[in-house]
């Protein structure tokens, strides 16, 4: 198992082709975390996150799984799985959740204490796509540019500038929602 | 302004990991509110994403690892069986194949026939292991061949050759042209069986049992 441990991805996808139990509990501890964070914060919802990481391995150790590392890193395939899931999966969890669930995700439950934190991670979710998907592994999972361009499959200098772009619009909503904290503290303070 | 979109840059970058302005950054917030504005808001917002970083976790991995891990072995179970499946298959396939095409409907020799050719006849004649091959000629059991008379001066029957008997009437003269002597040829028929080959020539004849010894004498000397 430690020697597995120190084997590359695509190495480990090898071993379990050929039936190497030991690979996939390898893989599953490698990869497990940051998928699931970023599902999570691609969704915004805790049930979302748990199923898509789940589909993710159970997609890779598939028969006839369709991986080809000449295409790209095992991790970038993974996320891939991880993204077209989450995008089949909006539209269906939009009909199904009320607008108030939507204005509040379950992920959000130990920030509620601090509004602004809460308001930040609610414009987050609002964000597009692209942009969402920048911040999340830029800021909230805290990947270089490179290793951001390699899993959104696009050059670094896009992924820089969605994340400005991203940054500028949550500043602004930030700001707002400072000003609003801001303003509610006052009048608290007030006699 | 164009000054302003220099700094932007190292600005969110330095926002971005938490480190301190530097110095020459530092003098240009100093002299540019705007710039120090959008750095204050950058660093809040980089603090904020720390704050949201600390509060996920992806809890225990444990349920997931073994429900994962337990498809892996069912699929894996599945995958073996199906190949073991595929390898006792193709021999048996290639067994039943072989017995179809083997078959004694099959072999060329036996096509319609109702007896066994070597069972047929077992007549004295060299090489003849035969078989009715006409279905309306009468059907000859080996206790039956007896009292052929192999036809002289005809090339001998190949070994497994599909025979047939026709009773047929027959001139003495015919019998002379079979090669027998004959005395006293006479210009009545008799009725004989005789076992032609597939290549139609006559291989032996058996005169009819109502004829006795003395006549048989009168044919054959």
């Amino acid at each position: 198992m430690t020697s597995l441990k120190l084997r590359t991805d695509e190495e480990l996808y090898r071993r379990i082709r050929n039936g190497d139990q030991e690979s996939v509990a390898v893989l599953y501890e490698r990869h497990r975390e940051p998928l699931y964070r970023y599902a999570l914060h691609m969704s915004g919802n805790r049930s979302t996150a748990e199923e898509v990481t789940q589909e993710v391995f159970l997609r890779l150790i598939a028969p006839g799984g369709g991986f080809d590392d000449q295409r790209g890193s095992l991790e970038a395939y993974l996320f891939g799985i991880a993204r077209n899931l989450l995008r089949r999966m909006r539209p269906a969890m939009s009909l199904e959740q009320a607008p108030e669930q939507m204005a509040e995700p379950d992920a959000l439950r130990d920030l509620l204490q601090d509004e602004t934190t809460a308001a930040l991670y609610r414009a987050v979710q609002e964000l597009p796509d692209a942009y969402r998907e920048a911040v999340v592994l830029c800021d909230l999972d805290e990947r270089s540019y490179e290793e951001a361009a390699r899993l959104m499959d696009c050059p670094v200098g896009t992924v820089r500038s969605r994340l400005y772009r991203a940054r500028a619009l949550l500043g602004a909503k930030l700001r707002k929602a400072s000003g609003r904290e801001l303003a509610r503290e006052q009048r608290d303070r007030l006699p | 302004m164009t000054d302003c979109r220099n700094w932007m840059r190292e600005l969110v970058e330095q926002a971005r990991i938490g480190a301190p302005a530097g110095a020459e950054l530092a003098a240009h917030l100093a002299a540019c509110p705007n710039c120090a504005a959008l750095w204050d808001t950058e660093r809040e917002l980089s603090a904020r994403f720390r704050q949201i970083r600390q509060s996920v976790s992806a809890g225990d991995p444990s349920a997931g690892r073994k429900c994962i891990l337990a498809q892996f072995q069912s699929q894996r179970r599945r995958t073996l069986w199906q190949r073991g499946f595929a390898w006792t298959l193709a021999p048996v396939a290639v067994l039943v194949l072989a017995l179809v095409l083997l078959a004694p409907w099959h072999h060329p020799a036996r096509r319609g026939s109702a007896v066994p050719a070597n069972d047929v006849l077992s007549l004295s004649l060299p090489g003849w292991s035969g078989a009715a091959e006409d279905a309306d000629s009468p059907e000859i059991g080996p206790e039956d061949s007896a009292g052929f008379l192999p036809v002289p001066f005809v090339p001998p029957l190949a070994s497994g050759e599909a025979v047939r008997v026709e009773r047929v009437e027959l001139p003495q003269a015919a019998l002379v042209c079979m090669g027998f002597a004959v005395e006293g040829v006479s210009q009545n028929a008799v009725t004989a069986e005789v076992v032609v080959g597939e290549d139609g020539l006559p291989r032996a004849v058996r005169l009819p049992d109502s004829l006795d010894m003395q006549d048989r004498d009168f044919y054959f000397n």
